[in-house]
């Protein structure tokens, strides 16, 4: 799990103190997305980003490097890569399997084939729990994981990087779960989603003034005209 | 394509302002209020229209935050400053909010006592008429109903009317600052911020943004009606510092609570004027009392990543309904448990209101000036110096209480 490595120490190949884990970022693409490269916290402003090929192991204790700090490569960040902390951990998802909004509370990291991938979230109060030092209570609360590809980012970065990758799971929802989606997002990102997707029904919908921003509101209002006619029954 | 006139847009927008803003004017509020009539008259009223400035600048962001990023501020503090600032400030409101709740339903109970009817039947039945209503009702009714109550607040302009201000000396009192550094008196300028620029009115106003769906395109109509509460919100203000300024302050009576300003005002200002007080507490109360509860719903379901609507079913979001219904059952449990500690009670939820307020605001100047949640909507430089001067004078408020607090066990 990703919150138990935040903040634990990372030593180069001779055992020296270059200071501490900061975020692990992946590139999206495959199915599972890979972690490509460790950023290490150096400083109180200073940060550095190490390759995953440089990194020998990394455990509940931090990460251990297979180089001395001088010979260490710098990673230069990507367009289509992802900050686990900080686009991902607390961040508001659309769980495709409960069709519901939920949050993560910690990120799920498995070991497949040599290299490490983002298999899931976990939304459940345990993590919370912990993360807050509540291990104890801990135990007795649940997990809850979702796959990665039973999950929409709902925010920001996420959700722009993951409209642009074809693989995504938002790309092969079922008409039922899309309009679920759509429905939970705040009105403007659900429009993208649909516009990303379903270009031909989010055109239809824009005929029939459902989701333009200028429409809305009538609509609504016109809703409420209803409700007041039927209230004196 | 068919046009909508601005008036259709702007009523179909109107709401979150408009009800944080007067709720603001709840049983404490009124209370404050009142004190700051009867024992200084006119001559802090300036403080009502600083905190009036502070709720337009405060609410405007809240809205706009909520608007922008779809998400309430529990949630927003999670994803920005992490799960253990969220669960520290979720869990420092449900306190304060649990102990506002208790003022509101202790609001209910005097004015019950003003028409004679006991507090035992009074306050259960307030409680189970406000969360049926909640419970029950569709978003769009449950607002419908909150703007009607909330037309209750005009029986304090009443009120005040039937006094007959000198509007001369309310015009003197808006715009000179004079404060008598006496301990009462930075006592109840304190308190007038404080209750006027409550933490749970901008959570709630955030919250209830993302659950009304506004967007960006609504924000131009979305001012208006935060501009529009925080404005009524400060106006009922200044009419109940004045109904209290013209009777109880030359008389020179001193009183603890709205049920005593009430009271107070029969001899002086007539029946009619003690009558509208009452009804108007009586309807503050139990706006206050449903939105409370309310707030500290969204909260604690965003903090926990449970995010939860009104449009929900109970069974869809068990977080959502089971905390809004710990809250009322805690404070109707307090108000009616016989020999309750009702004003410290009381007194120490208004105090921690005041203290969580402080880093509340500075995460909220934070996020707003953050342009990966906010983009274009990011606060510039000059939104940011006004919310700082905002800060600085909270900070000021906050170090004044905190210090009058503790003076008097040293000496």
């Amino acid at each position: 799990m990703l919150a138990e490595h935040l903040g634990k120490p990372v030593l180069d190949a001779g055992g020296a103190r270059l200071g501490t884990i900061a975020d692990l970022a992946v590139r999206l693409g495959p199915r599972y997305p890979p972690v490509t490269a460790l950023e290490v916290r150096t400083g109180r402003h200073t940060a550095r980003r190490v390759p995953w090929d440089a990194v020998a192991s990394l455990d509940r204790r931090g990460a251990r490097l297979r180089l001395g700090a001088p010979e260490l490569p710098d990673a230069p960040a990507e367009a289509g890569e992802l900050l686990l902390r900080r686009d991902v951990l607390d961040v508001q998802i659309f769980d495709v399997g409960g069709k519901r909004l939920t949050r993560v509370a910690d990120v799920e990291l498995v070991e497949d084939g040599g290299e490490l991938v983002l298999a899931g979230v976990d939304v459940g109060a345990a993590p919370i729990l912990r993360r807050l030092g509540l291990g104890p209570l801990a135990r007795r609360a649940r997990s809850v994981i979702i796959d990665w590809d039973e999950l929409h980012l709902a925010s920001g970065r996420g959700h722009a990087l993951q409209l642009e990758t074809p693989s995504a799971p938002l790309h092969s929802l079922t008409p039922d779960e899309l309009a679920e989606l759509v429905a939970r997002l705040p009105p403007a990102r659900g429009s993208e989603v649909l516009e990303a997707v379903h270009p031909a029904t989010a055109a239809a919908a824009r005929e029939l003034q459902v989701l333009t921003p200028e429409a809305r509101p009538r609509h609504r209002y016109g809703r409420i005209l209803r409700l007041r006619r039927r209230a004196p029954s | 394509m068919l046009r909508r006139s601005g008036l259709v847009a702007l009523l179909a927008v109107v709401g979150p302002g408009v009800l944080a803003g007067l709720s603001d004017d709840d049983a404490p509020g009124i209370t404050t209020y009142s004190i700051l009539g009867a024992d200084y008259g006119y001559r802090l009223l300036w403080i009502l229209l600083l905190s009036t400035v502070a709720l337009v600048l405060f609410h405007e962001l809240g809205a706009r935050m909520g608007v922008v990023t779809g998400q309430g501020l529990a949630g927003l503090i999670r994803e920005r400053y992490g799960v253990r600032w969220a669960a520290l400030g979720v869990a420092s409101l449900l306190v304060a909010n649990v102990g506002t709740t208790c003022a509101e339903f202790a609001g209910v109970a005097a004015s019950g006592d003003l028409a004679g009817v006991t507090r035992y039947l009074s306050v259960p039945a307030a409680a189970i008429g406000v969360s049926a209503l909640v419970l029950r009702g569709t978003f769009h009714r449950i607002e419908h109903v909150f703007l009607l109550a909330s037309t209750i607040f005009a029986t304090y302009i009443a009120s005040g009317l039937i006094a007959g201000p000198h509007w001369s000396q309310v015009g003197r009192g808006l715009a000179v600052p004079d404060l008598p550094l006496t301990r009462g008196a930075l006592l109840a300028a304190t308190a007038t911020v404080g209750t006027t620029l409550a933490p749970w009115g901008l959570a709630f106003i955030q919250s209830y943004a993302v659950d009304k769906r506004l967007t960006p395109a609504d924000l131009r109509y979305e001012r208006i009606d935060v501009v529009t509460g925080a404005v009524m919100t400060g106006v009922i203000g200044l009419f109940i510092v004045v109904a209290c300024a013209e009777t109880l302050y030359p008389a020179g009576i001193s009183i603890h609570d709205a049920g005593d300003a009430a009271r107070a005002l029969r001899p002086l200002a007539g029946n009619l004027s003690s009558t509208l007080f009452g009804a108007g507490l009586l309807g503050a109360s139990l706006l206050a009392a449903s939105i409370l509860p309310l707030s500290t719903a969204y909260s604690v379901s965003e903090a926990l990543g449970r995010e939860a609507a009104l449009d929900d079913s109970p069974r869809e979001a068990p977080v959502f309904y089971g905390t809004y219904a710990l809250v009322v059952v805690a404070a109707v449990a307090i108000v009616l448990v016989p020999g309750a500690p009702l004003v410290p009670i009381l007194f120490l939820s208004q105090a921690l209101n005041a203290v969580l307020l402080l880093p509340l605001v500075v995460f909220i100047y934070g996020i707003s000036r953050d342009r990966e949640l906010m983009g274009e909507h990011a606060s510039g430089r000059l939104g940011s110096a006004a919310s700082l001067a905002v800060i600085g004078l909270l900070a000021l408020c906050v170090s004044a209480l905190g210090i009058l607090s503790v003076l008097p066990l040293l000496t």
